[in-house]
């Protein structure tokens, strides 16, 4: 029947049909071609070592940027004022209640809008933001706290010593090293209108420390707010911060604006502390959940920064000229959590045959690829102060014979291994089938099971879901929010690990609390409640034309961050 | 007619109960719930447990299905946990976007595939027509998510022609509002062109030898006149029909696409609901992509009786 239907002229339209089949194949080359940009490309090794320069650190000095010229007679960028900064994001925060949250991105977005009574400076110390200064009694039973008159929160309402004490008892009801506090306290007290006073049960040397930034921080809110609220919701996001919330309805990105009734601190930025001096208009988060739409987002300049990137995406961003990509300092951890809970793992015997069964190098290649990474059993990476190498005889001892022999001792070959990993999370699950193939190989049952964030965030607080999951340990300052007590993942407990604990909240003494933590983590090494694998460098990514991203370790501060023209 | 389709409308309120309490029981008895996410990743376990408790999450799941059920049949969805604001607010918000998305998608896929049938059939057994018929077969196969990546590689990155993702309201501008849909509309197209492209050209070579065409060639009727009044029309039945059945399943296409076009309608809020274990969220958009599914099902049907009277109206 098709025969009738040939048209004649057929050599001409055949022509025209080869023409049409090879722009056809054009368009599909050029798109492949396009792909491949995308995933292939030299080595990660090829982009340049950054290690030594944070990200911004072009900048050069965290100063509160004013027209000024360098030594050398090279005029430094001036900033400039205006402009809306757009951030891509992994999702959209689940809330922006900071009290409630161990989540990086409520602390991203909430870090504008809320402020805390002291900050972090580059040394990771604390200073004062909301605060004016800190005085602890002799005995340390009595910590007095000012605070800076005139600040305003975003409903236009003066902050008070009320509004600190209020912030101060939700938080403490909500996060961990917020209880620990409030236990040790026995009141608090409102001196005056801008004074507060601690009186404690039991010292509580790190107090200041305490109160920084930090994942689920001890924000201050006005009183009238937190009245409204309860432990599962926040009533208003209203804060001190420089930036207040605009906008988080249907889908659209989160827009904070320009608090134009911000009380500044003053100095030169350090770290997290110093000036906030609100260069940019409004900045905008754009929930973009797929890697690759951020990154071809960014490439097309529709967002300034990521919030976070894979080393996978390396090659590709430092060969496009308009894109700053570069690997920061390894401050963040990537462990394996074993259940000191379960029947096989409460025996230190198997969980150091787990131990001795890994390589940390291949699993952290597979996790994060070869430069990315470091290895080292430092508990706080990241922290000039609390770096040590207690524990290191311990730590990544990589000996398979030896784990198959206490296996054999145990008569525990075969021994079932449930191992959680989540697919939202490559380097993690990349790691997690290497640490299958390593403890199968030594003679374990391992049984890998792929889950969403969601059931893996459920299941891994219940004992008997698991023996092992793969878990990232974030950015902390100090040892205080290190949470390695009983209540952590894993269900370690140790009582003389317990007592190194409460020693050293309860310390101020620097060197005593730097000796204090050596011996956790020597205890850590030794009796395996965890394995920690490595060091993980993040990659930071943003626009040529961002400027003043400052320090990232706990999340960018963009309040002193400006768009070049 | 008009009580058929007073039984289909009927026939609503049940299908969606079906459709709710499966959408309910699927949503209760996956792993994982909104206090671990709210939480974050490094929260205590008895920090989740405790806000667990807070949330009523602990409760039997009769009882809450019970009370969910209830709250339903007073037209109220819940409200969002995440999101704090009512569940039928957000779907208000998203339900706009996913319609753009699909219209537009729908009018590339008429737009490319309609003319690629004509073409493939006119010129059948040519290269150009198994080109076409290549293509259309390639289209709906490929991913949308693939597609979409590389639209956004191509159009975005390298020849920065369209934005990479996001949406621009209508009201605020109507130009860069076009430009965030051609993308996402593209992706979702494309792929769906194949279909009436290659109904369209079946059914076209089927009516080459059917008496009426032959009749009206016979009586001198130019070639394109035949197409136009006779040869389409008994064409637009069953390309209709298809076309019809493929608008339902572009809302489950626009899941993929939404996340990855970063658009933000009610597949990007499934997509983020599913992940936050937003359980009231997931619920009422099951809902609303179920009722949406059988009004453009009751749509192509009267649709396909007005253009085809043979067509048996008992049936409704």
């Amino acid at each position: 029947m098709s025969s009738h239907c040939v048209p004649l002229g057929g050599a001409a339209r055949s022509r025209r049909a080869g023409r049409l089949l090879r722009a056809a194949t054009g368009v599909a080359l050029l798109a492949l071609v396009a792909s491949c940009g995308q995933t292939t490309g030299p080595d990660v090794s090829a982009a340049p070592p950054q290690e030594s320069t944070p990200p911004g650190g072009e900048q050069g000095t965290h100063e509160d940027a004013d027209d000024r010229s360098s030594d050398d007679g090279l005029a430094t960028p001036t900033p400039r004022h205006g402009g809306t900064l757009r951030v891509a994001t992994t999702g959209e925060p689940p809330h922006l209640d900071p009290h409630r949250s161990t989540d990086t991105l409520v602390l991203l977005i909430t870090g504008h809008v809320f402020e805390t009574l002291f900050t972090s400076d580059a040394q990771h110390r604390p200073t004062p933001l909301l605060a004016t200064g800190h005085e602890a009694s002799r005995d340390g039973l009595v910590h007095t706290i000012t605070l800076r008159r005139g600040v305003r929160f975003h409903d236009g309402s003066l902050m008070t010593a009320a509004d600190v004490i209020a912030s101060l008892e939700r938080w403490g009801s909500m996060s961990g090293l917020g209880a620990s506090l409030l236990a040790a306290t026995e009141r608090l007290v409102a001196v005056d209108q801008y004074t507060v006073e601690f009186r404690l049960r039991e010292p509580f040397g790190t107090l200041p420390t305490a109160l920084t930034r930090q994942l689920q921080p001890a924000t201050i809110h006005p009183a009238h707010v937190l009245a409204e609220s309860d432990r599962t919701r926040l009533a208003a996001p209203v804060g001190t911060g420089p930036y207040r919330l605009e906008q988080w309805a249907g889908g659209r990105p989160l827009r904070l604006v320009r608090f134009e009734g911000y009380a500044a601190p003053l100095g030169p930025r350090d770290g997290y502390a110093g000036a906030r001096p609100q260069y940019l208009d409004a900045i905008e988060f754009v929930a973009m959940p797929e890697e690759a739409t951020r990154v071809a987002a960014l490439r097309a300049g529709d967002v300034h920064l990521l919030e976070t990137v894979s080393p996978d995406q390396l090659p590709a961003l430092t060969r496009d000229p308009e894109v700053v990509a570069e690997l920061a300092g390894a401050d963040v951890w990537l462990n394996l959590v074993l259940n000191l809970r379960s029947p096989v793992l409460e025996r230190v015997e198997v969980r150091r045959a787990v131990q001795l069964a890994l390589d940390h190098d291949a699993v952290l290649q597979a996790a994060v690829g070869p430069d990315a990474y470091t290895l080292s059993p430092d508990l706080l990476p990241g922290t000039a102060d609390w770096s040590s190498d207690a524990g290191a005889d311990r730590y990544h001892p990589h000996d398979p014979g030896q784990a198959r022999r206490i296996l054999d001792e145990l008569d525990a070959r075969g021994t079932r291994l449930r191992l959680l990993t989540t697919l939202a999370r490559p380097p993690e699950h990349n790691a997690a089938l290497v640490i299958t193939q390593q403890l199968r190989a030594v003679g374990f049952d391992v049984e890998l099971l792929v889950v969403d964030t969601a059931t893996l965030s459920s299941w891994r607080a219940d004992e008997h879901r698991y023996e092992l999951y793969l878990a990232s340990a974030s950015f902390r300052p100090d040892p205080v929010m290190r949470n390695l007590t009983a209540s952590a993942g894993g269900w370690w407990e140790d009582p003389v690990k317990e007592s190194l604990l409460d020693r050293l909240r309860a310390s101020d003494d620097l060197a005593e609390r730097q000796e204090l933590w050596a011996q956790v983590q020597a205890r850590f090494h030794e009796d395996v409640p965890r394995i920690k694998l490595g060091d993980l460098r993040r990659v930071v990514a943003h626009r040529q034309e961002l400027q003043g991203l400052g320090s990232t370790e706990l999340q960018p501060d963009l309040s002193a961050a400006w768009l070049a023209p | 007619m008009s009580t058929g389709v007073l039984r289909r409308l009927v026939a609503v309120a049940p299908t969606l109960l079906v459709v709710g309490t499966i959408a309910f029981l699927i949503t209760h008895t996956l792993p994982g719930d909104p206090a671990a996410v709210m939480l974050g990743s490094e929260a205590t376990p008895a920090q989740v447990a405790s806000l667990r408790t807070e949330l009523a999450l602990d409760r039997p799941l009769g009882q809450r299905y019970l009370a969910w059920i209830g709250e339903l049949a007073r037209g109220d969805l819940g409200t969002s946990v995440h999101h704090d604001r009512p569940v039928s607010a957000l779907l208000r918000e998203r339900v706009v976007p996913t319609l753009q998305l699909a219209v537009a998608a729908l009018l590339v896929a008429v737009a490319v595939g309609v003319p690629a049938g004509i073409l493939a059939s006119r010129r059948a057994g040519t290269v150009l027509d198994r080109t076409i018929t290549l293509l259309a077969t390639s289209a709906t196969a490929v991913a949308g998510f693939f597609l979409a990546m590389l639209l956004i590689l191509l159009f975005a990155v390298h020849l920065g022609w369209l934005p990479a993702g996001g949406s621009v309201p209508l009201r605020t501008d109507p130009v860069a509002h076009l430009k965030s849909m051609v993308l996402p509309a593209l992706a979702l197209g494309l792929p769906l062109a194949g279909i009436p492209a290659r109904v369209l050209r079946g059914t076209l070579l089927d009516q080459i030898d059917a008496d009426h065409i032959v009749v009206a060639r016979a009586k001198g009727m130019p070639p394109r006149h035949v197409l136009l009044c006779h040869e389409l029309r008994a064409a637009l039945v069953p390309t209709t029909t298809v076309l019809g059945t493929s608008f339902a399943d572009l809302l489950g296409g626009a899941v993929i696409v939404e996340t990855v076009c970063n658009l933000p309608g009610l597949g990007q809020l499934l997509a983020i609901s599913i992940g936050q274990r937003d359980l009231l969220v997931i619920q009422g958009v099951i809902l609303a992509a179920a009722a949406l599914h059988v009004l453009v099902t009751l749509t192509v049907d009267l649709l396909v009786s007005g253009l085809d009277p043979r067509v048996d109206h008992v049936r409704f």
